[in-house]
């Protein structure tokens, strides 16, 4: 891990120092990218937050670009232990795209989405965990004909705005951050690295900092995690999996609604679900004026009978 | 006096499975998870970058086959959930996939069914 990290910051040191990346330098780079690393599997937990806002990440990168990520919270009614379900999910492999539902991690869709990891700067799950791919992401930025280099000293930044990626090394050949988004306005997603001395090879922190532009107001976020493991990959491309026996999650096909468990089969149709969510939801507003309208016809048909027996 | 009856009874008997006062629903034939769920979702924000996804009702639906829990729905403020990145469409009636959960910054309020508690495994 450590080599190929050192490669891939030659290489871009290289490119600083002359402009132009020379030949001997692209066959340095093609040398890291025959030798990449099986995979990573990180976990990191949200710190400063309050009890009930604690998460956790378990993101696997395989060097194939497959990855897995799973998001854990923990209750109010339990706050001591992580939910055994993970809360919201993504997983790619085999050019099909998976995740979970917001609001329903119980459900996840699927789909085809053929060349998602070549497309630049990759899926933003790399960049929770980007050193099994970071050779990719060097090449990248290398043929990028907007590259840009800044050299800070103890660390150097390569950045493309058309590739909408950048990432920063230090001089000790580790990634120190990825950034991916319109780096114009600075709409971006930043994963910033920290490593212990005792543990070169694995991340001790990573910050998450966010600074979007929904509506053209920005939102700044910064979220900071502590790394607590850092394992590799088995070489075997089954490694980064999904299973949905595991996670308890059903299948979504938005096509028919048909929301199908793995093993029980067909558990309902969503889009018959939804459908009398609304009818409820529209019985529910409509029963106090139908209790009402009752009331009356009941009383008038009431007070009718009365002055018709007193008539007659 | 006795047509006015009719329809009094007439109408009580059509509107009292609509008023609540039906037969209570069979019980599954197995321990059933009542899990909740967003149904009519909208998106709001940009797909690759940040967006954020709402409810526009909860509710709670059997992880089995059966009729889904008609208790009452009452307003709540409920969280959204924020993104990054992902891929698709992102609009009133679509989302965003494949993005990660980067937390909530903003919150509806829409009708929400209370789950009740059942064995779920």
């Amino acid at each position: 891990m450590r080599n190929l990290l050192r490669y891939m910051l030659i290489a871009l040191l290289a490119y600083t120092a002359h402009g132009a990346v020379a030949a001997d330098d692209r066959e340095l780079l093609a040398a890291v990218g025959a030798r990449p690393a099986a995979g990573l599997l990180v976990a990191y937990e949200l710190q400063d937050v309050p009890q009930d806002q604690l998460r956790r990440i378990e993101i696997a990168v395989a060097a194939n670009g497959d990855f897995h990520e799973k998001q854990f919270f923990k209750t109010a009614e339990n706050p001591v232990a992580w939910q055994s379900k993970p809360m919201h999910y993504v997983h790619y492999s085999s050019d099909m795209l998976t995740a979970s539902l917001p609001g329903m991690a119980a459900e996840y869709t699927q789909q085809p989405v053929p060349n998602y990891k070549d497309a630049v700067p990759g899926p933003v799950q790399w960049g929770l965990c980007p050193w099994p791919v970071a050779a990719r992401l060097c090449q990248w930025l290398l043929d990028a004909p907007d590259l840009e280099i800044v050299d800070f000293g103890k660390s150097i930044r390569a950045s493309s705005v058309r590739s909408m990626l950048a990432l920063e090394a230090d001089r000790n050949g580790r990634l120190l951050a990825v950034t991916r988004g319109d780096l114009t306005i600075q709409d971006t997603i930043t994963f910033r690295f920290e490593y212990d001395d005792a543990n070169l090879g694995a991340p001790a922190r990573m910050s998450q900092i966010i600074s979007a532009m929904p509506a053209r107001s920005r939102q700044e976020r910064r979220f900071n995690w502590k790394a607590t493991s850092c394992a590799e990959l088995a070489a075997s491309p089954a490694s980064v999996k999904f299973d949905p026996v595991e996670l308890g999650a059903s299948k979504y096909d938005p096509e028919s609604g048909d929301v199908i468990h793995p093993i029980r089969g067909l558990l309902y149709n969503r889009n018959e679900v939804e459908r009398q969510a609304v009818e409820a939801s529209w019985q529910h507003k409509a029963r106090p004026w139908a209790f009402g309208g009752l009331g009356i016809v009941v009383v008038a048909a009431a007070l009718y009978g009365y002055r018709k027996i007193r008539q007659g | 006096m006795k047509n006015m009856i009719a329809v009094i009874f007439g109408l009580g008997v059509i509107a009292a499975p609509w008023l609540g006062f039906a037969r209570p629903e069979d019980p599954p034939p197995f321990p059933r998870c009542l899990v909740s769920t967003w149904v009519n979702k909208t998106c709001s924000g940009t797909c690759g970058t940040f967006y954020t996804i709402c409810p526009g009702k909860v509710m709670c639906v059997f992880a089995a086959v059966g009729d889904f829990n008609a208790s009452p729905f009452a307003p709540a403020v409920v969280p959204c959930e924020d993104y990054t990145s992902g891929t698709g469409t992102c609009n009133a009636t679509a989302q965003c996939t494949g993005g990660t959960y980067v937390g909530s910054t903003s919150s509806v309020t829409v009708q929400v069914q209370t789950c009740p508690l059942t064995n779920c495994p």
